[in-house]
């Protein structure tokens, strides 16, 4: 098989996973963002509603 | 706030575009026949195709989103524009390289500066400074503005590429009218359609997903001023 064939198959294929990967990972560590803020906000609510 | 349960129409349009994909795939290798003048090396041909399709395709959609996003001011339209360019950027650089891989052993050089060719270049660097533009710009308003104003001029592109085999002489093929250099079997053009589809299909996944990240950042940005109001935590 022609090298330039194989070649440009895997260039497909990396590129593919590049971006699959990268949203992927940049949406997980959004939700990871998104959870420790909110546990925050809610200890902090509830810390708040303890001294009231 | 409750966490979300499985994205099960994400899965099933991953699961589809991976078995449309793979099916394209065989088809290139086990159904399209080999062609008679450039050998197997011609089979970059369908993917490379494919892959020109999206990046045109999801240029296309910032054009709409941009004329979306002038007419109603609506934060979608900017995500959505956005979303697209990310990812026919990355169509549109896997269709160079994989053009150039094409054409080293068909024409004897990676790269020539011929008018698609040229056009392709000055396209990539124009989305990229898309992408510039965005995070130079302070005011989200602003930058959603300008960048709806620049994705509309930027299409421009994308005609005059699809057009620049036909306006000047250039060699790259044309597929449409046959042209010089490939005569396209039906077995072939089967193929072609499949992987036009195929990638099609993951575009409109890798799309959502996208859109979907955005709008996790908007989400995060208004829990961080909501926080900083509170508490400042």
């Amino acid at each position: 098989m022609p090298i330039y064939l194989v070649a440009a198959y895997a260039v497909f294929w990396a590129f593919t996973f590049a971006l699959v990967f990268s949203i992927w990972f940049r949406q997980h560590k959004l939700e990871q963002e998104i959870a420790a803020l909110e546990a925050r906000l809610g200890e902090s609510r509830q810390n708040e509603g303890n001294i009231g | 706030m409750r966490k979300p349960g499985p994205d099960w129409l994400g899965i099933i349009l991953a699961g589809l575009s991976a078995v449309a994909v793979l099916a394209a795939l065989g088809m290139v290798f086990l159904y399209a026949p080999r062609e008679v003048t450039m050998g197997d090396v011609q089979r970059i041909f369908y993917f490379h195709v494919a892959c020109a399709w999206v990046g045109f395709f999801a240029f296309f959609v910032t054009f709409v989103a941009g004329i979306g996003y002038l007419a109603r001011g609506e934060r979608r339209w900017d995500i959505l524009a956005l979303s697209s360019v990310e990812i026919g950027l990355t169509f549109i650089t896997m269709a160079v390289v994989t053009g150039s891989l094409w054409a080293r052993p068909v024409w004897g050089a990676y790269w020539t500066w011929e008018p698609r060719l040229t056009i392709s270049a000055v396209q990539l660097l124009i989305y990229v400074a898309y992408g510039m533009l965005r995070t130079a710009i302070e005011s989200p308003e602003r930058k959603a503005r300008f960048a709806a104003v620049y994705g509309i001029v930027a299409f421009v592109t994308v005609p005059l590429s699809w057009f620049a085999i036909r306006w000047w002489r250039t060699i790259h093929p044309d597929i449409l009218t046959g042209g010089e250099g490939m005569a396209m079997t039906p077995r072939m053009v089967q193929t072609l359609l499949t992987s036009i589809a195929a990638f099609t299909l993951l575009y409109v996944t890798l799309l959502r997903q996208r859109v979907r990240l955005e709008r996790a950042a908007d989400a995060l940005a208004r829990l961080r001023l909501r926080a900083e109001n509170e508490k400042g935590i």
